[in-house]
């Protein structure tokens, strides 16, 4: 078996964390030591590309684009879309349509991007959990993983162009507070103050939900910002109970993130009060939007995922405790189930 | 290699009722594993006779330090198959004389000076109690998965296995960093493997030393190998290892080829550990003086002799 260790002043450091070292070999780094800082060591399992049981790339590049999370950004567009019955005549069918697939494009490079960079700063290499780990399993290079991730940015230029065309002005507005966004994101300055998660709620919700009414129907109102309030609240919230699997080594390895400032009782608690929080934006946003009672009264059990992710926050007795685990994919359950409700509730307002 | 007494009676007041039959209770059975690791260091780097008595009697006195905390903590009657000391003496007494070997430690270091040394041995006992303290949190945890253990095995055993190794540098005053990053990646694995293999010892797996079995499952506590064993099992399954009392209860629910299946399993990952171990080891040729060099050799043969249990 052959390995290579190399630290972060290692010329060849970077060639062998993009993958472009060589052309007939693979480097998965199998141990890393202080991600993120000068003294970073990585060591790396060389093997021949023929050695590697990699699926064909239409299976890569689903895994790669995250399906599992393919409800968090195009589920707040569906229900964003049929959110609006009144303006039906106002519909711009084909900037829709393409703005939808733009979206799906965006998604998926946005994701691809985020495993390129968790891969390059270390977070992917420590827990095999994160990210969809096709880098790290050497199914795909870094450095070719990142062109897809521009190739489908591109894409997803292309298709936000009609929209673009026929409302320029407030979507450029958009764009600009979504890139604002964005920015505080990957800077992860203000992290302690929960400013990246206040921004990935943003982006998530009251952003995606305006910009495809935007894109849909050349106009917004309130009711786009209500229901792009709670999709943001959901996700932020999903993002961060994964946090909580990661507290433990962020904290050992000091990366940074919004609940690692919090000790851990106190972090679990305040997890446990947003979702209680959460289900109670969610009741008053469709009371607001005037989803039928009959929805409404089946709110507690498409409410279920998330009372039980609850659970397993509060039965959490250490930052290693199993229930992470299962809270972090009961989170993703509860998003799927609201935003699935969400769809169902105003689909029905529409017969 | 010479005999080293760890235990001196003259190190500790006679006039506490007691203290001196429990630690000659607790000193007489151990292997004094970790203090003959610093003796084989101490002869490649030829520290002193005052440097290598120092190092030696600090790694045992913390880790039987740690030992009379442990079994209070997990309520363990025996400890190398004699009464454990909080029962045949009191709670009280083992948790006083687990801090009284805490607390000598520092004075000996202290009088011996050397801050960077100081420092390191403080860091490390840090990194023990919070490994205890996250450990003790994962008792009835049957969900707890085999990295996430490592991750408490890596604070509370490995930490001693890393002093072992960079502590003997430290005491010569080489700080030189590269040195010191691979040691500590050397002794997180050790420490992994040692670990690792105890586990196995705890599912009869050579277990030539005849330790007690399913110990650590009985006291609610799945350990890496019990993790890995169950990695895959349903709700069901995992009720009913939590209700195994022997060993044959675990390979009727298992059934012994799966059992044996997975024990090779385990074993062929943790080569692969052995295997990156000894890749870091030879990466030490170049930092070593030529005298030194012969430790690698040494270093080299310590997996397999920490996780197989395989005499030298």
């Amino acid at each position: 078996m052959e390995f290579i260790t190399l630290t972060k002043a290692d010329p060849d450091f970077e060639n062998y964390l993009r993958g472009t070292f060589s052309h007939t070999h693979r480097a998965l780094p199998i141990e890393t030591y202080h991600p993120q800082t000068a003294r970073e060591r990585v060591t790396f399992r060389v093997l021949p590309i023929a050695q590697l049981d990699t699926p064909a790339w239409w299976q890569v590049y689903f895994w790669a684009c995250r399906p599992e999370l393919l409800g968090l950004t195009l589920g707040p567009a569906m229900a964003a879309w049929l959110n609006r019955r009144e303006w039906l005549g106002q519909w711009t069918r084909w900037p829709s349509w393409f703005a939808l697939l733009g979206l799906f494009f965006l998604h998926t490079g946005v994701f691809l991007l985020n495993d390129v960079q968790d891969h390059m700063r270390g977070s992917d290499r420590l827990n095999r959990r994160r990210g969809s780990q096709v880098i790290q399993r050497g199914w795909v290079t870094a450095g070719a993983m990142q062109k897809w991730a521009w190739v489908n940015i591109a894409l997803a230029i292309v298709f936000a162009l009609p929209a673009f065309f026929h409302t320029p002005g407030p979507l450029t507005a958009v764009c600009a507070v979504a890139a604002l966004c964005i920015g505080l994101i990957i800077q992860n300055k203000f992290t302690r103050f929960g400013i990246s998660d206040l921004a990935l709620a943003c982006l998530f919700g009251p952003l995606l939900t305006v910009g495809i009414a935007l894109a849909s129907f050349a106009a917004w109102n309130v009711r786009d910002l209500v229901l792009g309030i709670g999709f943001g609240a959901l996700t932020a919230w999903v993002f961060q109970v994964r946090q909580f699997e990661n507290l433990f080594r962020s904290k050992a390895e000091g990366i940074r993130t919004f609940l690692g400032f919090w000790d851990f009782d106190r972090a679990r608690m305040m997890g446990i009060g947003e979702g209680v929080f959460l289900v109670m934006l969610h009741f008053l946003n469709a009371v607001y939007l005037g989803i039928p009672l009959g929805f409404l009264l089946l709110l507690p059990l498409v409410c279920a995922p998330l009372i039980y992710t609850l659970w397993c926050l509060g039965r959490a007795s250490s930052p290693l405790s199993s229930s992470l685990i299962h809270s972090q994919r009961h989170a993703l359950m509860s998003d799927l189930a609201l935003t699935s409700w969400w769809i169902a509730a105003l689909g029905f307002t529409w017969l | 290699m010479k005999d080293l007494k760890i235990f001196n009676q003259d190190d500790f007041p006679r006039y506490l009722p007691k203290l001196h039959s429990l630690y000659a209770d607790l000193f007489s059975s151990g292997k004094g594993f970790r203090a003959k690791l610093i003796q084989m260091m101490g002869k490649h780097l030829a520290l002193t006779d005052r440097q290598e008595l120092l190092l030696a009697q600090t790694i045992e006195f913390i880790h039987n330090a740690s030992l009379l905390h442990d079994d209070l903590i997990d309520r363990s009657a025996l400890r190398r198959s004699k009464t454990a000391a909080w029962l045949k003496y009191s709670p009280e007494y083992a948790v006083l004389a687990g801090d009284y070997l805490l607390a000598r430690v520092m004075v000996n270091l202290s009088r011996y000076g050397n801050l960077p040394l100081i420092q390191y041995t403080a860091e490390m006992i840090s990194d023990l109690l919070e490994g205890e303290w996250i450990q003790d949190s994962l008792v009835r945890d049957w969900n707890v998965q085999l990295n996430q253990l490592d991750q408490v095995h890596d604070l509370k055993t490995a930490s001693l296995f890393k002093w072992c190794l960079r502590a003997p540098f430290i005491a010569q005053e080489n700080a030189h960093p590269q040195l010191h990053q691979t040691l500590g990646e050397m002794g997180t694995m050790l420490g992994l493997l040692f670990q690792r293999g105890d586990d196995l010892l705890d599912f009869d797996v050579r277990n030539d030393e005849d330790k007690a079995v399913l110990g650590d499952l009985k006291s609610g506590y799945l350990n890496s190998f019990g993790a890995f064993l169950s990695r895959r099992f349903s709700a069901q399954q995992k009720s009913q290892l939590r209700a195994c009392q022997t060993l044959q209860d675990i390979h009727a629910l298992v059934g012994s080829e799966n059992f044996n299946h997975a024990v090779l399993e385990f074993d062929e990952m943790n080569r692969q550990v052995i295997d990156l171990y000894e890749h870091k080891a030879r990466s030490l040729e170049s930092i070593l003086l030529p005298a030194q060099r012969g430790l690698i050799h040494e270093l080299i043969g310590l997996p397999s002799q920490l996780y197989f249990r395989r005499a030298r």
